[in-house]
C-alpha cells in the first residue's frame, strides 16, 4: 500500500479507502487522488470468530430443508480461516460508474464464483495490518488478464481480501464443503444433505383423512363422529413431533433412548439415569414399554 | 515509493488565482476563497454523504430483541436458554434517492348495474407523489438490511468512522441511481393502477430531487441457543428489530400439523356431508368450505414444514417468515397531488 505525502508540505497524508479527496492535516492542502492507474490493497477483517462460525454452521444444519439428522450426525473434518482475494474494478462506462468483481484465484469453493464481496469495514492492507491466525490465499490470476477486457475507463482498481471460513464436513460417509463469510455470517453451500417434504405431507395427510372421514360421518350419520377429527388432530400432532424433533445430543440420552426427545418421551427421559445405572435389560424393557404405549409409530424412531 | 505515488495526487488549486481551494468529497461546485471564482468539479466520483447518530442504547437494543423473541412461533424457552454473545453497533451505507414520481394510468373500473350487467367506466389516474428509495450500498450478506426508513428525529452528525465499524461502499452509485428511478417509476404506476380494475395505458416519470449516501446505525446482536448461533439486527435510531433469525417451536409446528390437517379435513368432510344432504345449495357450501380448507391446510403446512427456523426480514434460507422487513420504497403521502377522473 502506497504511503502518500502531501505534495505541498511533504507531510504524510492520510487517505481513506475509496475516497478521492484528501486534506493534509498539517497545511490544509486539498488533494485529488487519481486512482485510475494504481492497484490498491484492501482487507475486510473478520468479525466472526471460529466458535461463532461453528455455531452458525450448526444453526444452518438445523434448518428446515436440511436432512433431519444432519445437525447431530455431521462431523466437521476441516475448518480453515482464510482471506480470499478478488479484484474489484470501478470503471466509468458511458459516463456512469460500474463495479466489476473478478476472482484473483481459481477456486471450486461454493459461493466464491458468485463473487460478492461481503459487507465489512474496509481497511488498507499494509504492513501494519495483522491477519492473525488466518491464512492468506495468494492470487494466482494476474490483474493484467482482466484489464484488457474491461469496458470504459478506470476509476480505480483494488485487490480485496475478504474473510471466509472454509469448512468440510462428513455426513453418512460423504464429504461436503461449505463456506461461511467471516464478516456477516452468510452460509454458502454446494450440494448438501437435504430433506424432502414427503414426510411432512404424509403427516398432514393422515390428519386430513381422519378429519375428512370424521367430518363427513358427523354430518351424515351422527355428530359424535367428529371425535375422529379430534383423533386426527392428536395423531397429526404426535407424528409431527416425531418428524420435527431433532435427535438430542448424545450426552443427554444414550443407547436406546437416543431416538427420543419428544414430549411423549419426557417421562422416560427423566427416568433415564436410573435405567443407565441398572444396566441394559431395564433399558430394553423401558423401550418395549414405550413401543407398546405409543402403538402405531415405532418405525418412525427406528 | 513516494515518487511513484506522488503522481496519483493532484493538488486542488484555483485555476484563476492559484490559491488553495477547499472542497469536500461529494461536492460538485467549489468557490475559491481568495478570488471568489466558482468552478465545477468534474469528478466521476463522489456524492454527498450523511451519517446519522446512533441514539439507541445497548441495553435498549437487547431489550427489543428479547421482546422480539417472544413474538411469533419461536422456541418458548428462547429467552431463558439463549446467551447473548456479542452486541455491537455498525454503520451500513445506503444509497438514498428522493424523487417525485408521476404516473398517468388509464383504464376502467367495473361495477354491476341493477340488472346484474357488468359496466365498465373509463378512468384516468394521475399520480404525483414523493417517493424515497433506499438501497444498501454494499452487499448485505446475512444481515439482510436492504432498505431503511430515516425517521424524523434522526440526527445527522459529521462523518466519523473512527469508533464504530463502518461498512465500505461496494456497489455502483450510478447503477443504484438508475435502479432507484426505475423503482420509483414503477411504484408510481402501480399506485395509479391500484384503484383501477383494468389498465389500458400507463406511463411513468421520475424527477430526482436528491441523491445521497446515508450511513445508518444498527445494532448487531449475536446470540446462541443450543450451541447454534443466531442473530438479530436493531435499528440504531428507532430501536425496531429489522432482521433476524431464531429457532422455531416444535410444539407450534406439531400443533400446526395436527390442527391444520384435521381441521381442513373436517371442513371438507362436513362440506361433503352437507353436499349430499342439501342437494343443489350444498354444492355452493361445499365449494366455500373447500376453499377455506385449502387456505387452512396451506397456512398450517408452511408453519409445520418451515417452522424450524423463524426469519424476520428478507434473509436467505427456507425458514418461516415472521414480522415485517423494510422494503426499498417509501411513499410520502402527505405531499401527494393525485387526480382521479
Amino acid at each position: 500500500m502506497p504511503q502518500f505525502s502531501c505534495p505541498k508540505c511533504g507531510a504524510a497524508l492520510a487517505v481513506d479507502p475509496g475516497t478521492q479527496i484528501a486534506k493534509c492535516q498539517f497545511c490544509g492542502t486539498v488533494t485529488y487522488v487519481d486512482r485510475s492507474e494504481a492497484l490498491f490493497y484492501y482487507l475486510l477483517p473478520f468479525t466472526i470468530d471460529e466458535v461463532k462460525a461453528r455455531g452458525i454452521f450448526k444453526r444452518w444444519t438445523a434448518g428446515p430443508s436440511m436432512a433431519k439428522e444432519l445437525e447431530h450426525g455431521c462431523k466437521i473434518t476441516k475448518i480453515v480461516k482464510e482471506f480470499f482475494p478478488v479484484f474489484r474494478f470501478r470503471r466509468s462506462v458511458n459516463k456512469s460508474e460500474k463495479v466489476f468483481v473478478r476472482p484473483a484465484r481459481g477456486t471450486t469453493l461454493p459461493g466464491m464464483h458468485n463473487l460478492e464481496i461481503p459487507p465489512g469495514g474496509e481497511v488498507i492492507y499494509d504492513d501494519k495490518v495483522s491477519i492473525g491466525d488466518a491464512k492468506q490465499i495468494d492470487p494466482d490470476i494476474s490483474i493484467g488478464s482482466y484489464i484488457g477486457e474491461m469496458p470504459g475507463n478506470a476509476i480505480d482498481q483494488a485487490l480485496v481480501y475478504f474473510p471466509i471460513y472454509e469448512m468440510t464436513y462428513e455426513f453418512e460417509g460423504k464429504s461436503y464443503d461449505v463456506v461461511i463469510d467471516g464478516s456477516s455470517g452468510r452460509v454458502y453451500s454446494g450440494p448438501s444433505p437435504s430433506r424432502g417434504s414427503a414426510q411432512y405431507m404424509a403427516v398432514m395427510g393422515v390428519s386430513f383423512v381422519l378429519g375428512l372421514i370424521g367430518g363427513y360421518l358427523a354430518c351424515s350419520i351422527h355428530v359424535l363422529f367428529i371425535v375422529l377429527a379430534a383423533g386426527g388432530l392428536l395423531a397429526g400432532r404426535y407424528m409431527a413431533q416425531q418428524v420435527v424433533t431433532k435427535k438430542p445430543a448424545p450426552a443427554v440420552a444414550g443407547g436406546g433412548a437416543a431416538a427420543g426427545g419428544s414430549a411423549a418421551q419426557a417421562g422416560e427421559g427423566a427416568s433415564a439415569p436410573s435405567d443407565a445405572q441398572s444396566g441394559a435389560p431395564s433399558d430394553a424393557g423401558a423401550q418395549d414399554a414405550r413401543t407398546a404405549e405409543t402403538g402405531a409409530e415405532p418405525e418412525v424412531k427406528q | 515509493m513516494s515518487g511513484e505515488t506522488s503522481k496519483l495526487l493532484i493538488s486542488m488549486t484555483c485555476p484563476s488565482c492559484g490559491g488553495q481551494v477547499e472542497c469536500e468529497e461529494g461536492e460538485s461546485l467549489a468557490i475559491c476563497q481568495y478570488c471568489d471564482a466558482v468552478f465545477a468539479l468534474d469528478s466521476s466520483e463522489g456524492s454527498s454523504k450523511v451519517m446519522y447518530k446512533l441514539t439507541v442504547e445497548k441495553e435498549a437494543a437487547v431489550k427489543e430483541v428479547k421482546s422480539w423473541m417472544k413474538k411469533g412461533p419461536k422456541a418458548p424457552d428462547l429467552i431463558e436458554k439463549s446467551s447473548f454473545d456479542e452486541v455491537y453497533p455498525i454503520y451500513i451505507p445506503f444509497w438514498r434517492l428522493i424523487a417525485r414520481g408521476k404516473a398517468c394510468v388509464c383504464g376502467y373500473i367495473e361495477r354491476k348495474d341493477k340488472d346484474d350487467h357488468t359496466i365498465r367506466e373509463p378512468r384516468e389516474v394521475l399520480i404525483n407523489r414523493e417517493y424515497i428509495y433506499t438501497s444498501s450500498a454494499c452487499n448485505v450478506g446475512d444481515l439482510g438490511l436492504e432498505g431503511i426508513r430515516v425517521p424524523e428525529n434522526a440526527k445527522p452528525i459529521f462523518f466519523d468512522d473512527a469508533d464504530i465499524v463502518t461498512f465500505g461502499v461496494t456497489t455502483s452509485k450510478d447503477d443504484s441511481f438508475r435502479e432507484g428511478e426505475e423503482y420509483i417509476k414503477n411504484e408510481a404506476i402501480s399506485d395509479g393502477a391500484s384503484s383501477l380494475d383494468g389498465v389500458t395505458f400507463q406511463k411513468g416519470f421520475v424527477f430526482p430531487k436528491g441523491f445521497t449516501l446515508v450511513y445508518y446505525p444498527f445494532w448487531v446482536i449475536r446470540y446462541s441457543y443450543e450451541e447454534r448461533s443466531y442473530f438479530a439486527t436493531v435499528d440504531g435510531i428507532t430501536g425496531d428489530v429489522l432482521t433476524g433469525r431464531a429457532p422455531g417451536s416444535v410444539a407450534s409446528q406439531a400443533n400446526s400439523a395436527g390442527i391444520g390437517g384435521a381441521a381442513s379435513g373436517a371442513l371438507v368432510g362436513i362440506g361433503g356431508g352437507l353436499c349430499t344432504g342439501l342437494g343443489e345449495d350444498g354444492g355452493m357450501v361445499f365449494i366455500i368450505l373447500l376453499i377455506a380448507a385449502v387456505c387452512i391446510f396451506y397456512f398450517c403446512y408452511q408453519r409445520f414444514r418451515y417452522g424450524d427456523e423463524i426469519i424476520t426480514g428478507n434473509l436467505e434460507g427456507k425458514g418461516l417468515k415472521s414480522g415485517d422487513g423494510v422494503g426499498k420504497i417509501e411513499t410520502i403521502s402527505h405531499d401527494a397531488y393525485d387526480h382521479f377522473y
